[in-house]
C-alpha cells in the first residue's frame, strides 16, 4: 500500500513535500489553531514565494520578520531554490522539514 | 509601596551591573586577548603596547552615547508606569544604535551638538507628547526636540503594534517604531533609514533611500560613484542601514560566526542590536571571538533638557564588557552607516564577495533590484488542498 506522501509525489512529480512546523514557544499559529502544515511546492520555485504564502496565511505585516530553518540550524534565504534545499536536507520519509521561528523579545525579569 | 518596590528593583539591577563589572574584570580579559580589536568602524592593531590599546578602546567607547534604564520618568499618557526598569532594554539598545549612527554620520564632537542629539532621546520630553499626538491626527510633520523619547516610542507601539507600556520588544518592532518617528527629527533632512525585514539587502532600495532615484542598479551606482565629486553634498542623503536576521534556531549556529566576524570588521559597521538570554545589549566591536558590548541594565534618574544641559555624564558608560560570541542570542540586527555613492558601491561589492566566498553561510539574500520579487508577485498563485497538503503552483 502506498503512503499518502508517496501517492502525492507520484501525482505531482515536479513538486516536493514540505512539513512546516512553527516553533512551540511562538505565539504564531495558522487560522485553524494548528502549528503544522504540509505543503507541496514547485521544485523550480524560490523560497520568496513560500515566504509570501506563509506571511499571508499567518496574517503578518511586512515589518514582522519570520525565519525558516532546515536541519535545526540552517537559515533558509528567500533566494534559495526549493529543489536545491530539498535535495540537500530532505529527511528519510521524503519530507523537507522546516521550522519557523520569529524574532526574540528582549526584556529582563 | 510601588515606590519602595521600584527603588528595591533599581538597587538590585545596579548591584548586579556593578557586580558584573567586578567579576568580569575587562582589563584582565583584554590582556589575555592580545588580538586585533575591532571597535565600530575602527581597528586597533595588536602592534602597540597593551595599555595603550586598552586606553584607545576605552576612549572610543566613552564617546558612544549610552542609554540605560531610567526611573522617575514623567508618566506615559497611557500608563501609570514611571520607569522602564525590567522591560525597556531593547528600546535603550536601539536608541544607542540610532544615536551612534547619527553622531558618526555628522562627525559630532562638540558638547552643544551632542546635547542636541541626546535631547532627541531624552526621557523627560517636557510634555511634547500632547503636541505630537495632535500632529499625527492632523497628518502634519514638524520637527520635535525629542522625537525618540520613550513617551513617543510607547505611544506609537500602543497605537500601531498594540503593545502596552511594560511589554517586551522585539528588534523588528522597535526598528519599525524608530523608522516611523525619524521623520519628526531634524536629522531626517540629510539622512534616511533603510531596513529590510526579509533578511535581504536590496541595492535598488538603498539607492532609492539615498538618492531618491527609482530605477537604480549597480551600473547606475557605478556612474554615480565615478562622478561623486561633481554632485553637491545636498544632492543625496546618508543612510542608516538596519539588517535584522536570526543566525540560529534556538542557539547561535556557529557556522555563521565567521561571516558575522567579517561584517563586524567592515569600515561601515556601527554596532549590532542583540542580546543574551532575553537581556538586550548593544554590541559595538569584537576581539577575536569575544564581543564588546554596552549594557543598558543600569537604573538612573530621568533627566529633562535643563539637567542634560548642565551635565551629560550619565550618557557615557565607563564600563565596557566582553562576552563570547557563541553565547549571544541568535536574533541580531546589523547596523551600518553609508555616507555616499562610493561607500554604497564598496559595501555592495564587499557583500557580493562575501556571498561568493561563504555561499549559503552568508546569511543575507543579496538582490540588485526588486524585479525578481515583483515578478513573483505577478505570478498567479494557485493554492489547492489535496489530502492535507497545501499545494502551491505557479
Amino acid at each position: 500500500m502506498q503512503s499518502i506522501q508517496e501517492s502525492i509525489i507520484d501525482k505531482y512529480p515536479d513538486r516536493v513535500p514540505i512539513l512546516l512546523e512553527i516553533i512551540e514557544k511562538s505565539k504564531l499559529q495558522f487560522s485553524d489553531g494548528s502549528k503544522f502544515k504540509k505543503y507541496l511546492v514547485d521544485k523550480s520555485d524560490h523560497f520568496y514565494h513560500f515566504f509570501q504564502i506563509l506571511r499571508n496565511s499567518l496574517k503578518l505585516s511586512k515589518q514582522e520578520s519570520i525565519y525558516l530553518f532546515v536541519n535545526k540550524t540552517g537559515l533558509i534565504k528567500p533566494e534559495s531554490q526549493v529543489g536545491e534545499i530539498y535535495a540537500k536536507y530532505r529527511s528519510n520519509d521524503g519530507f523537507l522539514r522546516i521550522i519557523l521561528n520569529e524574532y526574540a523579545t528582549f526584556g529582563n525579569c | 509601596m510601588q515606590n519602595l518596590c521600584g527603588s528595591l528593583l533599581s538597587r538590585w539591577y545596579n548591584t548586579k551591573f556593578n557586580l558584573t563589572q567586578y567579576v568580569y574584570d575587562i582589563d584582565k580579559q583584554l590582556r589575555q586577548q592580545d588580538k586585533i580589536i575591532h571597535i565600530l568602524n575602527e581597528t586597533i592593531p595588536n602592534d602597540a603596547d597593551i595599555d595603550q590599546r586598552i586606553e584607545k578602546l576605552k576612549q572610543i567607547c566613552s564617546k558612544i552615547i549610552w542609554f540605560s534604564y531610567r526611573k522617575n520618568i514623567p508618566k506615559f499618557q497611557v500608563s501609570s508606569l514611571t520607569s522602564d526598569t525590567g522591560w525597556g532594554c531593547m528600546i535603550r539598545v536601539a536608541q544607542m544604535a540610532l544615536a551612534q549612527i547619527i553622531r558618526y554620520y555628522h562627525y559630532f564632537t562638540k558638547p552643544e551638538q551632542l546635547i542636541v542629539l541626546i535631547r532627541h532621546f531624552i526621557d523627560d520630553d517636557d510634555n511634547e507628547l500632547t503636541d505630537f499626538i495632535q500632529q499625527i491626527q492632523k497628518n502634519k510633520i514638524e520637527y520635535f526636540h525629542a522625537p525618540f523619547s520613550i513617551q513617543k516610542i510607547v505611544h506609537y507601539a500602543k497605537v500601531e503594534l498594540k503593545k502596552e507600556p511594560g511589554d517586551w520588544y522585539k528588534s523588528d518592532e522597535i526598528l519599525q517604531t524608530l523608522d516611523y518617528l525619524f521623520k519628526y527629527s531634524q536629522y531626517s533632512l540629510n539622512m534616511e533609514i533603510y531596513i529590510n525585514y526579509d533578511c535581504a539587502f536590496i541595492l535598488q532600495d538603498a539607492i532609492q533611500q539615498m538618492f531618491n532615484h527609482q530605477e537604480g542598479n549597480e551600473l547606475w551606482l557605478k556612474e554615480r560613484a565615478k562622478n561623486n565629486n561633481q554632485f553637491d553634498l545636498y544632492d543625496h542623503k546618508g543612510i542608516c542601514i538596519f539588517l535584522p536576521t536570526r543566525i540560529g534556531l534556538q542557539n547561535i549556529n556557529k557556522d555563521y560566526l565567521e561571516v558575522l566576524n567579517q561584517i563586524m570588521a567592515l569600515p561601515y559597521f556601527q554596532g549590532m542590536i542583540g542580546g543574551v538570554s532575553k537581556r538586550a545589549l548593544y554590541f559595538v566591536g569584537r576581539i577575536q571571538d569575544y564581543l564588546i558590548y554596552l549594557d543598558p541594565h543600569f537604573v538612573q534618574n530621568a533627566q529633562n533638557f535643563d539637567d542634560l544641559s548642565i551635565n551629560q555624564a550619565s550618557y557615557t558608560c565607563q564600563n565596557i564588557q566582553l562576552i563570547h560570541n557563541s553565547l549571544i542570542d541568535p536574533s541580531i540586527v546589523i547596523c551600518l552607516c553609508i555616507r555616499n555613492a562610493l561607500e554604497l558601491l564598496d559595501l555592495w561589492q564587499i557583500f557580493q564577495h562575501f556571498k561568493q566566498e561563504y555561499q549559503e553561510l552568508f546569511f543575507f539574500s543579496l538582490l540588485e533590484t526588486n524585479n525578481e520579487i515583483e515578478m513573483l508577485k505577478s505570478f498567479q498563485q494557485i493554492i489547492e488542498v489535496d489530502n492535507e497538503f497545501v499545494s502551491i503552483a505557479k
